[in-house]
């Protein structure tokens, strides 16, 4: 028999199989029990539906050696994200209560039961199932089943391991859990076994737990005498900037905004430069006149060839006497106001509240006189 | 594909080959266990650092430990000694002349240092393990023994303290139950002040400012909180600084900078668009190229930088990639990994040469990476040389002493002491000298400067050059558009010419029509062997017209040109100050002579040498060398060459030198005593190459003159990029010190014959010392005596009537390889060697 290689690696297949399960149920906040090296943690900051990201373990030393890979990316304040995250990292024994992470929609604990004593076992169940009480767990264990195809192995997969379970005895464990706690199960798994030992069932084997709807009416605030309590200790918090700050959003809109009346007014400049030499424009007279150069310019320079095609139609700009105006649901078709801002609505409300900004009616108002004269 | 793609595939070697330890049998041992065990395993980002094998106590010097574990390069040079083996400066390094003044400098001295020995074991794992990753986790199993505070780099371990036996060894067990002795011997035990513990210190800092939410970028630390946005160029500069800990003359020192980075805030991708509209589909390729080769980029998904090497022009997001023996696309990859979804489909892929290698010291392919995930730091030259964009950012960067102190200030507070380091709350105080202003002679007259500003254009003013060269067969080319221009030129240089003693004839007046062609035509036409001058009159700044006209007139028809572009003329009212700088342009150009200060020393030859590096498709580097030709310092001759592939820049340096010597005999019917090469361009952490082969085969090339020439040599390496900065106190205002200003204690370091001039003057800003570092010196020349004359040679720079930060020959030796390298990109003819023709 040969020894059996997974490929993508067995931890990776286990990170990959709760990112699935993140992005199919898009929880905003994400609690990982015995996070260790925050690795599967640093994959779950990329999911943009999450809000809250927590990592407990306790080890406080391997929490503070990798606390900073959690620090966000120069781009993230380059590129900051629509909704905010925050991520927290506690030292913690999990068979304590911390209201730190109660009502979470997601928790996972993955490859960590197993390095419970089993006498332990029952106060995690507890304080989990019963006090944290969060939407979705998932958990995932060693297969002892699978163990007979591990070539050389004799005894548990680690030397820490207090048990290795096998299929029935994992199943049985999650369905009294369901019972008493209130919660379904489904059972699923990575790294299967070469065709022919499916019957083993697959090397990690995991067990996703949901909480039963009609579980809150029944459960009030069980637990409310301990919510004052504070077990964990708080080793690391980070926010990650995002447009719900207040400064960055305001920052952004102004950068924005500054850029295309920059360049729109340039592209005034420039053209009724040209057009005195050519017609002698009346630019003085106060009129309504169409200014088809600013839309022409703008096609050209706004919007990008890909995005050009759904827009509907171009940025129609007003002159009116020294300054133009350019409606704000032109402007909110250029694509990096429409990932800053929500809706116009949102926008004028913004620009409005923004100092440097003039609006009137629904346009943003443009001084195009010469700074320099 | 044809490219091997981004620093996440090139895991795609199962076993990893490293080098084996000394003694160690071939065996391979089992590869790690990967399949097994409790998941949370570290991604394997060690594993792409080389694992050499030190020689024990012996390298200390060249050897750091880098922040994440591997060998970084030595940007401080720290283990060149060129010191020892100069015999005049052992005693000292100090010059004497000049007046006294109390300088500050951006260091801080370390009141308090963690008062560490650290203690050195060499780590042996029998049977052997290949994998550093392995070796590390069987290690550090046994946390109870070695404690947490410890380095390890495979082999190498540091503690802080001291296990109870010299050798120590135990077992350890791998997961697949192999048991592996590990031993544990000590080889040496280091100071506080030995180079691995400074490394310490540099770790520590670093960990403070990451602390303090400060981001890296490359080598520095910036603070993102704190953005400063230039919206109408889609710029941000974040405020951060340089740091370093070194031993200095007398004691460890921080040396502390205020540093910026310009980031853009939009993607790669973005710039690709808008090169698309501005210049069509069919120049993009090219336009595109120009743009973004030599760029870093950040990208989105983890904290590197890369360099774009160049653009893969037939990849896009669908291609795949095999990765774990299994093919990919980029799209599925980064929507897998990161969850970041890839919007634009056709977009090329750029390719970055990763430098570090990969398992087992092997070259890593380039990598692929999505221009939408990527953001650009820093400036395109074109932005250089948009004068509006430079002057926006400058309201940011530029700092006046004060406000530069300022913010050193805060950054040294932070709270270091609970780390073990206090800093001195205040810049360190130092005491430097200012040497004397020149005097400049000039046509039979002698005047001298105001020390302030160091400039003497008004002094110039009504006398006669030293030397001049007539202006008798001489042509203006010039659009009809332009013709005014041209013609109120010729007139004012009229004006100008006779008080300075240059004769002047009408020139041929020929207008071309504004095609590329014509212009080029009307050089062929009428450029003749004895033509001294061509003036072209350009429409507006194109550089290809600008490229095509120099091209011309420095390789296929040599003859000294200046161009001017038309708007310059334009002002009536500054037409006497532009006719001027043209007049004396053209004249040294010609071969003509402004001023000179006086040099005592006789049967001197200076030689300066910049490079020029192409970071453009065949990132050639072309080496400028200028040398003396006579006592006062005033002619010059200069040579370029290309670095062919697979040369060295110093092969054409060497044939340089050569021809220069033959020139200086020529010139003086002897060859110089006395050498002095003055050497810029060197980067930071390439002082060794200099010093171990740059300089054996300066002394060869000099050798094959004559088995009985034996002329003294010196050589400087010059740099202006430095992270040094001094004040004085003026008025009870910190201000910058004065031109003339040398500082060669405290801030210089001991292992060198090093000191910095502050030759310049600047009006804005902070001005920037330049750092000269005699790395070879067998003159016997006092150093009162070098640092006057490397002042006295940056006063001699014909472009600007002023001192300037380098000596002369080093700004002509720059000037020149960056005509060549931007403009002509191909040897010019050796018949223009003797004139400053690239002014």
């Amino acid at each position: 028999m040969e020894r059996i290689k997974f490929s993508p690696p067995l931890y990776k297949q286990r990170y990959y199989f709760v990112i699935d399960l993140i992005m199919k149920s898009q929880p905003k906040k994400v609690v990982d029990l015995g996070c260790a090296d925050c690795s599967l943690l640093r994959k779950m900051k990329f999911q943009q539906c999450v809000e809250e990201l927590v990592g407990i373990d306790i080890n406080q030393q391997v929490i503070r050696e990798n606390m900073y890979l959690l620090s966000p990316l120069p781009c993230d304040y380059l590129n900051p994200r629509i909704r905010p995250l925050v991520i927290k990292l506690y030292q913690g024994s999990l068979i304590e209560k911390d209201p730190c992470v109660k009502n979470f929609d997601m928790a996972s604990c993955i490859e960590v039961i197993e390095h419970l004593e089993l006498s332990m076992l029952e106060a995690f169940s507890n304080v989990v199932f019963g006090y944290m009480t969060p939407h979705t767990i998932v958990i995932s264990t060693p297969n002892a089943d699978f163990n007979q195809l591990l070539l050389g192995l004799t005894g548990f997969r680690d030397r820490d391991h207090k048990f290795e379970w096998t299929k029935t005895e994992f199943q049985n464990w999650a369905l009294d859990i369901c019972v008493r706690y209130e919660y379904s199960v489904t059972f699923a798994g990575v790294g299967s076994g070469p065709a022919g030992t499916e019957d083993v069932g697959f090397c990690t084997q995991i067990a996703i737990f949901t909480r039963m709807p009609a579980r809150n009416d029944r459960w009030p605030n069980s637990n409310a005498d301990c919510d004052d309590i504070h077990s964990y200790k708080l080793l690391h918090e980070v926010k990650y900037p995002s447009y719900c700050d207040k400064n960055i959003f305001e920052n952004a809109l102004i950068n924005e905004m500054t850029y295309w009346t920059e360049k729109i007014k340039k592209h005034f400049l420039n053209s009724t430069e040209q057009g005195d030499t050519k017609n002698n424009v009346q630019h003085d007279q106060e009129s309504n006149e169409d200014v088809s150069w600013c839309s022409r310019s703008m096609e050209k320079h706004c919007v990008n060839w890909s995005v050009c095609k759904s827009a509907d139609g171009y940025l129609e700009v007003q002159k009116h006497g020294d300054t133009i105006h350019i409606p704000l649901d032109q402007l909110f078709t250029i694509l990096e106001v429409k990932k800053i801002c929500s809706s116009v609505v949102r926008l004028k409300e913004a620009l409005l509240e923004i100092e440097q900004f003039e609006i009137a009616g629904d346009n943003l108002v443009v001084c195009i006189c010469d700074n320099e004269k | 594909g044809i490219y091997r793609s981004g620093i996440e595939f090139n895991y795609t070697v199962k076993i990893k080959k490293a080098p084996l330890a000394p003694g160690a049998a071939a065996a391979v041992p089992p590869a790690e266990t990967e399949q097994l065990g409790r998941g949370r395993q570290k991604r394997s980002t060690g594993a792409a650092v080389p694992e050499e094998i030190i020689t024990i106590s012996a390298g200390f010097q060249q050897m750091t430990i880098g922040e994440r574990g591997g060998r970084r390069r030595d940007f401080h040079d720290v283990g060149v000694n060129t010191r020892q083996a100069i015999e005049h400066v052992q005693e000292s390094k100090m010059g004497v002349s000049g007046a006294p003044i109390e300088l500050r400098a951006n260091y801080f001295r370390i009141l308090s240092r963690p008062q560490w020995v650290l203690y050195q074991y060499h780590v042996d794992y029998n049977p052997p393990m290949e994998s550093r990753r392995l070796r590390s986790a069987l290690l550090l199993k046994n946390e109870d023994l070695l404690g947490t505070t410890r380095t390890f780099d495979g082999s190498i371990l540091f503690l802080p303290h001291r296990l109870p036996n010299t050798v120590t060894e135990f077992v350890s067990e791998t997961r697949d139950g192999q048991t592996v002795k590990i031993t544990l011997t000590l080889t040496n035990e280091l100071p506080p002040t030995s180079p691995v513990c400074l490394q310490f210190y540099n770790i520590i800092f670093r960990r403070v400012l990451r602390i303090l939410n400060m981001q890296q970028i490359g080598r520095h630390y910036y603070d993102p909180n704190d953005p400063k946005n230039i919206p109408q160029h889609r710029l941000m500069v974040w405020p951060g600084f340089s740091t370093s800990i070194l031993r200095y003359e007398v004691s460890i020192l921080l040396s502390l900078d205020v540093s910026h980075k310009v980031l853009r805030s939009e993607t790669v991708l973005n710039l690709m668009y808008q090169l698309r509209q501005q210049c069509g589909e069919a120049k993009f390729e090219d336009v595109c190229t120009k743009e973004l080769v030599g760029l870093i980029v950040l990208t989105r998904y983890n904290n590197k930088t890369y360099r774009i090497d160049g653009i893969a022009w037939d990849q896009t997001p669908n291609n795949t990639f095999s990765k774990n023996d299994t093919s990919i696309s980029f799209k599925n990859y980064y929507k897998t990994q990161y969850n970041l979804d890839i919007t634009d489909n056709n977009q090329v892929l750029l390719i970055s040469r990763v430098k570090k290698s990969g398992p087992g010291g092997r070259p890593l392919g380039p990598a692929l990476l999505i221009p939408e995930f990527c953001y650009l730091t820093g400036l395109t030259d074109k932005m250089r040389s948009d004068f509006t964009i430079m002057k926006d950012l400058s309201a940011h960067t530029r700092l006046t002493p004060e406000q530069r102190e300022q913010r050193l200030d805060s950054a040294a507070k932070a709270e270091m002491a609970n780390w073990g380091l206090q800093f001195d709350n205040k810049l360190l105080s130092l005491k430097g000298r200012v040497l004397p202003p020149e005097k400049i002679s000039q046509g039979g007259k002698i005047y001298e400067y105001s020390p302030w500003v160091a400039d003497w254009t008004k002094e110039m003013r009504g006398v006669q050059l030293m030397s001049t060269q007539p202006l008798e067969d001489w042509m203006i080319l010039f659009i009809r558009r332009n013709s005014d221009c041209a013609y109120s030129l010729v007139q004012f240089l009229g004006k100008v010419c006779s008080p300075m003693g240059i004769r002047i004839q009408k020139p041929i007046m020929i207008e071309v029509e504004d095609r590329h062609d014509s212009l080029m035509r009307a050089l062929q036409q009428n450029v003749t062997s004895s033509t001294q001058m061509v003036v072209c009159i350009l429409p507006n700044n194109r550089k290809d017209k600008y490229d095509a006209v120099k091209k011309f007139l420095c390789v296929d028809r040599p003859t000294p040109s200046q161009c001017v572009v038309a708007r310059t003329l334009s002002k009536p009212q500054a037409m006497m100050t532009v006719a001027t700088k043209i007049a004396l342009q053209m004249n040294c150009k010609m071969g003509g002579e402004l001023w000179s200060v006086e040099i005592p020393l006789k049967q001197l030859m200076i030689v300066g040498i910049d490079c020029y590096h192409d970071t453009t498709a065949g990132r050639r580097s072309i080496a400028g060398l200028v040398a003396s030709l006579n006592q006062g310092m005033t002619r010059w001759f200069s040579k370029c060459t290309i670095q062919r592939p697979g040369q060295e820049i110093i092969d054409g340096l060497k044939y340089s030198l050569q021809v220069a010597l033959k020139a200086w005999f020529r010139h003086n019917n002897c060859l110089p005593s006395r050498i002095i090469v003055y050497r810029d361009g060197v980067g930071d952490g390439q002082l060794q190459s200099v010093v171990s082969y740059e300089v054996p085969q300066f002394l060869e090339c000099i050798k094959a003159l004559g088995e009985d020439y034996n002329p003294k040599l010196s050589v400087v390496v010059v740099k202006k990029r430095i992270g040094a900065r001094f004040f004085a106190k003026i008025d009870g205002k910190l201000s910058n010190p004065p031109p003339g200003t040398v500082v060669d204690n405290e801030v210089t370091r001991p292992e060198w014959y090093d000191f910095y001039v502050i030759s310049q003057a600047v009006r804005i800003g902070s001005v920037s010392p330049t750092h000269y570092n005699v790395v070879y010196d067998t003159s016997g020349l006092k150093p009162d005596y070098m640092q006057r004359l490397t002042h006295k040679l940056c006063h001699m720079y014909y472009n600007w009537s002023g001192i300037i930060a380098v000596p002369a020959p080093c700004q002509y030796a720059h000037k020149l390889a960056f005509l060549i390298g931007q403009s002509i990109h191909r040897e010019p003819n050796p018949n223009m060697d003797e004139l400053l023709y690239y002014l």
